[in-house]
């Protein structure tokens, strides 16, 4: 049984413009000691995801309406609020991406880790500090005896989102959600917070749920990866099938619109348009409109959940086409061939 | 000492083409004066943002600047658009010292230079139409009547691939790829020679970023323009550059034409910047190259090699001697001592 298991989640966000479909329908599962990246571009509900994980929405506005989220066998939907309280930084916990915001700057790192601590632990006097310095030491934040009595102003951008970490381990969970978590720090700091969060979750036997935009993110750190766009999950399957055989257009793009690092790149290739909201309501695929590879069925006809390969599924009529095209298939060529019939 | 060796740079770049260049920074420094500690304590502190650089920019080139945050990339850039004004050091536009300039020249420099920033919902006056925004550098550095500002305008909107209606509204109308597209219809509307580009996709989704950086590329392929790009994702940075300087503490550490540094970087703080670059691919295992320690403050910066504090192969000399600008190979320099 995986230890995190979502099943047709349907999120709805009601605002005076309407109602905003931010997670379609979202399926996918997380084993104890893996990693899984959910990759998408602002507006594709994958913190709405992670939002209702914790049910932790924007109130009044949002709403789970659908599907399920099974959390070690329990049911996290049906839970009371009192319930939710003891999952939420015990069980589960989640990084954001600012820890400016994160930590409170008129209590000491300490107390704010202690906190945790007390609520979730029967710890009580000198044992709540040994925990919390134990927490500190696992994040690796340099003498951390005398450290617990610092203010977050104390610390570095980057210290101080270990100590969010601290704050997160402190009760060992099980599951542990970064939520964009190293996108605001410096790339030689991220590379080591990486390395520790990697360092933790074998220590820790910890499942990781990464929240991100960023591909670089998801081919160091995780085993497997779904894409999300427009609240659904258009691809799914193991990281390195992704990059080698991507089966769903919108991942093609995407991978192909990211300037890389170790070889050079003549032209990228720039997805036309913008991100479908989930205010929208289609018809047919939600990225037939940017999709150079759509075909007259994708714009009124929903594609169907495709596998072409065990473990690896992705929501297009394509699908299979894509996937034993290996490659060849170029999103360049066939954006002037459409632009050339237009 | 450093002065020798900006003008080494300099030489050894200006040997590259005949005498073309656009702007020419020679020994820059940026420093700024400030009182700091508790009430009695209180003391004088210099924070060193710039400390000394020097580098050409050609026309039709790319010339990016990478460091983490507090290198100096921004003030230097500041320094060009003549917001700050530089403690010691020279930037020579066509052969002007801008220190020099009489006031026409300094608002036909304005017009030339512009400048393209990160965030595209604070950088537009909300309250501002776009075709104010767009025509408000012509309005206050070029001799220009309406007719002809709200026609360039209408040009520029349409290179940047948005509709003449759009002149009239407002900023919130917009997606923020639209947004720095009107930012860079602004740029370019009053045809300037250079355009400093301030990290102008870090805050853009992937698949928009792509459309900006290509735009961009269309628009210096066909006018020509050079841009002083200023970005801290090394991908971004080799899909736009033709010249890379690497900054640390206010210095550059290394300077060179984009695909030499990116297959051969050679001082130990790029190779550190790019080992810590995450993967294109899950099967990329990258050399290791760890930095000690945090980054120093740019109040007290140490002495000898600036990164002799966190540099995993530093050496005795580090600590005392600054290591002098060598040329390694065509249009390639560094500062250190083990090369």
């Amino acid at each position: 049984m995986p230890l995190l298991e979502v099943q047709d989640l349907e999120t709805h966000l009601v605002t005076r413009r309407g109602v905003n479909r931010a997670v379609d329908g979202v399926s996918f599962s997380l084993d104890t000691g893996r990693s899984l990246g959910v990759v998408g571009e602002s507006g594709s509900g994958k913190s709405m995801t992670a939002a209702s994980i914790l049910r932790l929405l924007p109130q009044p506005y949002g709403k789970i309406v659908g599907g399920s989220i099974r959390f070690n066998g329990e049911n996290l939907l049906v839970k009371s609020e009192r319930e939710m309280r003891q999952v939420r930084g015990g069980k589960i916990a989640i990084i954001l991406q600012d820890p400016m915001t994160s930590l409170n700057p008129v209590f000491s790192i300490g107390y704010q880790i202690a906190e945790a601590v007390r609520l979730h632990q029967r710890f009580r006097g000198r044992h709540v500090l040994e925990r919390v310095i134990e927490s500190l030491r696992r994040v690796r934040v340099p003498a951390p005896e005398t450290r617990v009595r610092d203010y977050p102003h104390q610390f570095s951008g980057g210290m101080r989102q270990r100590v969010v970490g601290a704050i997160s381990i402190a009760c060992e969970p099980k599951l542990l959600i970064a939520d964009e978590a190293t996108t605001a720090l410096d790339a030689t700091i991220q590379a080591q917070y990486l390395d520790l969060l990697r360092g933790l979750q074998q220590d820790l036997n910890l499942a990781l749920l990464f929240i991100t935009h960023d591909f670089g993110i998801v081919a160091k750190m995780c085993d497997d990866v779904i894409v999300m766009y427009a609240g659904r999950v258009v691809e799914s399957c193991d990281v390195r099938e992704m990059f080698n055989r991507p089966a769903h257009p919108y991942t093609l793009a995407l991978l192909e619109a990211v300037p890389k690092v170790d070889r050079r790149v003549e032209r990228l290739y720039a997805i036309p348009g913008v991100a479908a909201g989930g205010f929208t309501h289609q018809a047919g695929c939600s990225f037939a409109e940017r999709c150079a590879l759509a075909q007259p069925r994708c714009h009124h006809e929903k594609p169907r959940v495709m596998t072409v390969q065990p473990g690896h599924t992705s929501e297009c009529w394509r699908a299979e086409e894509i996937y034993n095209s290996q490659g060849t298939l170029s999103l360049h060529t066939a954006a002037a061939a459409s632009e050339g019939r237009a | 000492m450093s002065v020798d060796v900006g003008v080494g740079a300099a030489t050894a770049s200006a040997t590259r083409t005949e005498d073309d260049t656009l702007v020419r920074i020679r020994d820059l420094h940026v420093y700024f004066n400030f009182r700091r500690g508790p009430f009695l304590k209180r003391r004088d502190v210099v924070l060193k943002a710039v400390d000394g650089i020097s580098f050409d920019v050609k026309p039709g080139e790319t010339f990016s600047i990478v460091g983490e945050s507090g290198c100096g990339k921004s003030t230097t850039a500041r320094a060009i658009l003549k917001v700050e004004t530089p403690t010691k050091g020279e930037i020579i536009w066509r052969g002007l010292n801008l220190a020099k300039i009489d006031p026409a020249q300094t608002k036909a420099y304005r017009a030339a230079v512009q400048a393209v920033f990160q965030d595209p919902y604070s950088s537009m006056n909300p309250r501002l139409r776009v075709l104010d925004f767009v025509s408000e550098p012509m309005l206050l550095n070029l001799a220009i009547g309406r007719k002809e500002r709200r026609e360039r305008s209408e040009r520029a909107l349409h290179q940047v691939g948005l509709r003449a209606d759009d002149l009239n509204s407002f900023p919130h109308e917009f997606s923020g790829g639209q947004r720095q597209r009107i930012a860079i219809a602004r740029a370019i509307a009053s045809e300037p020679k250079l355009i400093v580009l301030d990290e102008p996709v870090s805050s853009l989704d992937v698949s928009i970023r792509a459309q900006i950086m290509n735009l961009l590329k269309s628009l210096q392929e066909d006018h020509g323009y050079s841009y002083l790009f200023i970005a801290h994702h090394l991908g971004t940075v080799r899909y736009m550059s033709h010249m890379v300087g690497v900054m640390y503490l206010g210095r550059m550490m290394e300077l060179s034409e984009s695909e030499a540094l990116f297959t051969n970087p050679a001082h130990p703080y790029t190779q550190a910047l790019f080992s810590a670059a995450l993967p294109d691919h899950p099967d990329i295992e990258r050399k290791e190259v760890l930095l000690r320690n945090d980054v120093a403050a740019p109040t007290e910066i140490p002495p000898g090699c600036r990164l002799h504090t966190r540099c995993p192969f530093a050496m005795p000399v580090c600590a005392n001697i600054e290591p002098e600008w060598k040329e390694i190979g065509p249009h390639h320099w560094t500062a250190c001592h083990l090369i």
